[in-house]
């Protein structure tokens, strides 16, 4: 299909060219009288070589061409046509054009664009797109699909599988390890989103136009999606299974949209529909469970350990729809005054129909009848915007703005008796219901800005924002702003600007639902705890820019800035006291939860201009995120827990002793410098290196006292509770580029490209994935995973220094293997442009 | 939440507003340069033919140009005066023999014109489409000119393309617009400098492949919108792709609802998923409740690699599932 357009659309090129000269037609333009192909085309050929590494503990060697180097493109070896265009600019005497462009034909990231119009009168544009994702290399699976949503397991594998759980599961790592791992399918868990588009301007009159679009799109393909069998988190040996699947994807998207527009000298409006259609073709997925064949609820004929379904079904995203309309509109209505407004309503609706609470057939006699049969979802969005801007005299000017945007959830609350994880019946006593959340966003500005000096100007303003929510922990919060800027150009050659920002958000008052709620003697939630998005927050953000261009071959620009969100802050809605165990601390926290937020940035870049043909440029820029939380670990107690005691088996654990932080930072460094030469008046060659390189550490820590041993007190961070520092993840991307060119004639140029890209990836989470994890035991003096004849029992990563995973509650949990390893890829094409 | 009744008389109330905004009696009494110039007898032009005498090349490319092709066809008043619908009444120059002062409305670098005027001229013609919310943007505010990222006297599209460098360090989107002076998202980056090192990072959308650009989510000539989204919200800009995660949903997460950039940073991350901070910190930042969300969580643990939370949690975006809950499914 791709191949046939990319035929029609070089065809067509190589048509139109020739074409100079036809078409006689009259027309009081000279140029329209012969009307003109121009154009571009740039095509040739091209390899790619290199290798991926980093994964030497793989028992294959992932390909580059499906590696993180191709994650969005196709770059594969041979032919190619890079980009097409054709323009015939004065069609029937210079009335029509035409425009038809291509990219990356043939291949699985192509695009098209092809728009004839007729000036001042229409365009009729089409464009289509592909665009590829491809997850990883390195994945394998048991499973297939036998049917549309349906991934199953050959049944040998599962009855082997299963009576290793029952009879011998000190056996099972070791034997899924060794045998069954080395018999999964490989898999590429891919995406490609093909869109078209087609869409129409049609202008009656100079001053008023409409516009229609419609734009189909489709995603197939399939991505790594985990899930469980069980209610556990954990999959542990204690009960429970897990698998991660390719999830297979099939999904459509309508989008119609409708404007039209009136605009004349001093006022403009608009008015639109939009309606965007979403289906999913894959509703449901069933899957098999790898180690259970049969229905089986303990006690009856299996344990806790081996009881569950035989198959697990997840619900995918259901089948939608939202629809809008849209007015919005601009004029000058007084003196100097300046209105803009927008309203933009919308109405999203999902209706797809319920699957059954449970597979397992043996739960499902025991569940309720569902309360509906689909859930007529509905919300109403309505944003509104105001915006006054007035001019006073040449110096100043004054700019209201007002923002609401609603989001209005009528959903219908249905009361819901959920199983879960197919083990264990519902409890038909207690049901639960679905929480149709809502909120309302006011956003009020005031700014003025006072014009000082030719093209300098200093703004100073409030900005304030009323959050109002239902279902929420905040029901009502305000937020004040000041706001100021100054931009000064005081010379031809130097320009710079400087602003900074103060916000203050206060909730009225926090309430969290589940923190009223006590089950085993402490309260569901932590009485503290506060959740970043609604809590009370001192924003403060600076930011300067620079940019300096002392001769016309000389120019440099820097910037830096700064955000910084504090959510430590001690009363109001937080605790009026330290929650610390320690008393005299020197970093006191009044709440559970994100505590700072901070980011910085600088970096410079400059041009300079040596000679007429010889020009270099050099960039740098730094980036460091850092966000610190606390966090408390809680335990609740068994039948009599009270009172609270961390040092006894079932009595509840809430002590401020077992308290822990964290903080997450994030440093990136990206460096470019390249150069361009135009030696003589025919060749070119642009060459530059980039780096990009980012490191990021998770570490983690007690905040209460260790020597407490004894005690409601007792310190338990230790062990599989030990709060300890990740390894830290490094990601480096180099590129080194060389794209010569030589215009032979004033038509054709010759190019030749080289480009190396080198990607070095550690990363904890995915670095050391395989199909199953579980058989790789933690260092001594953990206990080793009954079993496991893994090389990596007790010993640091050989292929990432310092990792060990240890995961004993992974034992029973198949993954893929997901991970997207370093690569080196060589890139050289040569290609040959015509212009014509 | 408010009744539906309430919900229409929000959107009525508001239209009426608008309708009434445009209902006011325009008192105009500083008219920009364009509209001056526009105001002035016929007798002040010269007419295109007499810039051409003169400015033979500058003419020879520019009736390729898409404003030159309009102007060309252009059936209006404005239109028909050529390179002085832009340029303003040409008489004057053309009786002094040229000169730089005697344009009334130049836009290059050392041009004597303000911002205003400058854009003036070009605000008179694009008031509609994307241009409409102009006034008042953010662009507009910091004293930007059409001219600081457009380029009229480009020449054809072929020249343009081989001006423009090909796909150097980004792949260029494909487009219509060929007007402007570097190609997206250079164009954008050579100002918003951060944004160009965000877009280095390992886990980004496909920015750098030119398969999502700067004007896929902003309109940089203004919007109603906050950061100059073309949608009324972030969500509904992510969603405007992500339509899947759309619901409504049986089970919803309320973060996940009123804003993605919670959690997910469009821009770019080093982080897996664009995710702001990994998992299972991602998680931890809300949830202090009990049992294992609280715990510190060694590496061994399952919650840690892979997909974190999410090897369990999985329809974290919202679950439809009957037993959905607790987002497994």
């Amino acid at each position: 299909m791709g191949q046939a357009k990319a035929i029609m659309l070089v065809t067509l090129v190589a048509l139109l060219a020739p074409g100079k000269g036809r078409g006689q037609e009259k027309a009081q333009d000279p140029q329209a009288q012969n009307p003109v192909a121009r154009g571009v085309v740039e095509a040739g050929t091209r390899g790619v070589w290199g290798n991926v590494y980093g994964r030497p503990d793989l028992p294959f060697t992932p390909v580059l061409s499906t590696s993180k180097y191709d994650e969005y493109r196709d770059l594969r070896d041979g032919f190619f046509v890079r980009r097409a265009r054709v323009n015939l600019d004065s069609l029937s005497g210079g009335k029509y054009y035409l425009d038809l462009q291509s990219d990356k034909s043939v291949y699985r990231d192509q695009s098209y664009l092809g728009t004839i119009g007729q000036w001042d009168r229409f365009q009729l544009q089409f464009r289509y797109d592909e665009i590829p994702h491809i997850y990883s290399n390195t994945t394998r699976t048991l499973y297939s699909e036998t049917a549309p949503g349906v991934l199953t397991i050959p049944l040998l594998v599962r009855n082997q599988l299963q009576t290793l759980a029952a009879t011998a599961p000190a056996s099972l790592p070791g034997t899924i390890q060794t045998q069954l791992v080395s018999g999964m399918n490989f898999v590429t868990p891919m995406l490609e989103r093909r869109a078209g588009t087609l869409s129409l301007i049609y202008d009656f009159d100079e001053h008023w136009d409409v516009r229609a679009s419609f734009a189909r799109e489709r995603d197939t393909g399939s991505r790594p999606l985990a899930l469980v069998f069980n209610s556990s988190p954990s999959a542990s040996l204690t009960g429970g299974y897990g698998a991660e699947l390719p999830e297979p994807i099939h999904y459509f998207n309508n989008t119609v949209n409708v404007m039209a527009e009136q605009g004349r000298q001093r006022w403009a409006l608009q008015v639109g529909y939009t309606g965007s259609f979403f289906q999913n073709q894959a509703r449901t997925l069933r899957f098999d469970n790898p180690f259970v064949t049969a229905d089986c609820v303990a006690p009856t004929n299996c344990t806790s350990a081996t009881q569950g379904p035989a198959q697990g079904e997840v619900d995918h995203y259901p089948t939608n729809n939202a629809q809008y309309l849209s007015a919005g509109g601009t004029a000058e209505v007084a003196k100097r005054t300046h209105v803009v407004g927008s309203v933009n309503a919308g109405w999203l609706h999902q209706d797809a129909a319920f699957v059954p609470y449970t597979t397992n057939s043996l739960l499902e006699a025991q569940t309720a009848a569902l309360p509906a049969a689909s859930l007529h979802g509905d919300k109403q969005t309505l944003a509104m915007n105001y915006k006054v801007i007035q001019t006073l005299g040449k110096q100043f000017a004054v700019k209201f703005g007002y923002r609401q945007y609603d989001y209005n959830n009528n959903t219908p609350v249905l009361s819901l008796t959920p199983v879960e994880g197919d083990i264990s019946a519902p409890n038909l006593a207690s049901p639960t219901t679905n929480t149709p959340y809502g909120y309302n966003r006011k956003n009020i500005e005031l700014a003025g800005n006072w014009y000082f000096a030719r093209k300098s100007s200093l703004k100073a303003g409030y900005q304030g924002e009323i959050m109002d929510r239902t279902e929420r922990d905040v029901a009502h919060s305000l937020e004040n702003g000041f706001v100021a800027a100054v931009d000064s150009a005081p010379r031809k050659d130097l320009s710079w600007r400087v602003s900074y920002e103060y916000f203050d958000r206060n909730p009225e008052h926090y309430v969290d639902a589940q923190a009223l709620v006590t089950a085993g003697g402490i309260t569901n939630d932590s009485i503290y705890s506060r959740r970043f998005d609604e809590a009370a927050r001192i924003r403060n953000r600076g930011s300067a820019e620079l940019e300096y261009s002392p001769t016309d071959r000389l120019s440099f620009s820097g910037f830096a800035g700064s955000t910084q969100d504090n959510y430590n802050r001690r009363g109001g809605v937080n605790s009026p006291t330290a929650l610390n165990y320690t008393t005299s601390t020197a970093a006191p926290y009044y709440l559970y939860g994100v505590l700072k937020d901070l980011s910085y940035n600088a970096g410079f870049d400059g041009d300079f201009t040596l000679t007429n043909s010889v020009s270099v440029f050099a960039e740098y820029s730094y980036e460091r995120y850092y966000k610190s939380m606390a966090s408390r670990y809680r335990a609740p107690g068994g039948a009599t827990p009270t009172p609270l005691d961390c040092s006894t088996s079932g009595r509840g654990c809430d002590s401020a002793n077992n308290d822990w932080g964290s903080t997450a930072a994030d440093h990136v460094h990206i460096v470019s410098a390249g150069l361009d030469l135009h030696p003589g008046k025919r060749a070119y060659l642009s060459a530059y290196y980039s780096l990009s390189a980012a490191k990021g550490n998770v570490n983690s820590f007690a905040l209460g006292d260790s020597t407490v041993t004894t005690g409601p007190d007792k310190f338990i961070l230790t062990g599989t509770n030990a709060a300890v520092n990740y390894p830290e993840t490094t990601s480096r991307n180099h590129e080194v580029v060389a794209i010569f060119r030589y215009n032979l004639t004033k038509n054709l140029t010759p190019k030749i490209e080289y480009r190396y890209q080198q990607f070095d990836n550690q990363d904890y989470q995915t670095s050391a994935m395989t199909p199953y994890m579980g058989c790789v035991s933690p260092l001594p003096p953990g206990a080793a995973v009954p079993g496991c004849s893994s090389v990596l029992i007790g010993t640091a990563s050989p292929y990432y220094p310092y990792f060990v995973v240890g995961d004993t509650s992974a034992a029973r949990f198949l993954f893929m293997g997901a991970d997207q390893p370093s690569y080196r890829a060589h890139y050289l094409a040569g290609s040959m442009e015509y212009r014509f | 939440m408010r009744a539906r009744l309430s919900f229409f008389l929000q959107v009525a109330g508001a239209l009426a507003m608008i309708g009434f905004g445009f209902g006011q009696p325009v008192l105009a009494e500083e008219k920009p340069a364009r509209a001056q110039a526009a105001a002035m007898a016929d007798g002040d032009y010269a007419g295109s033919e007499a810039c051409a005498t003169c400015h033979t090349e500058q003419q020879k490319s520019f009736v390729h140009t898409i404003m030159g092709n309009a102007l060309a066809q252009g059936k209006s008043a404005e239109a028909a005066r050529g390179c002085e619908s832009c340029h303003g009444p040409g008489k004057v120059h053309v009786e002094a023999g040229g000169g730089k002062d005697t344009i009334p409305v130049r836009f290059t670098a050392d041009s004597h014109n303000t911002v205003e005027e400058k854009n003036a001229a070009c605000v008179s013609c694009h008031s509609k489409g994307g241009q409409m919310f102009w006034r008042g943007s953010s662009h507009e505010s910091r004293g930007m000119a059409c001219v600081d990222c457009h380029q009229v006297h480009y020449g054809s599209a072929a020249e343009r393309y081989a001006a423009l460098g090909g796909e150097a360090r980004y792949s260029q989107p494909l487009t219509e617009h060929v007007g402007t002076k570097k190609p997206q998202p250079e164009l954008c980056l050579s100002c918003h400098q951060m944004r160009r090192a965000q877009l280095q990072r390992s886990s980004h959308m496909p920015y750098r492949e030119g398969k999502v650009t700067c004007t896929s989510c902003h309109n940089p000539h203004g919007s109603p919108n906050p950061s100059q989204l073309i949608q009324a919200s972030v969500n509904e800009n992510c969603l405007s792709c992500h339509t899947e995660r759309r619901g409504p949903f049986l089970w919803e997460h309320p973060p996940v609802l009123e804003n993605c950039a919670n959690c997910h940073d469009p821009h770019g991350s080093s982080n897996p998923q664009l995710l702001k901070v990994r998992m299972p910190r991602v998680c931890d930042s809300c949830h202090v409740s009990s049992r294992h969300p609280t715990q510190p969580q060694p590496l061994s643990s399952i919650k840690n690699f892979n997909r974190g939370c999410t090897n369990c949690h999985s329809s974290i975006h919202g679950s439809n599932h009957p037993s959905g809950n607790a987002f497994l499914r």
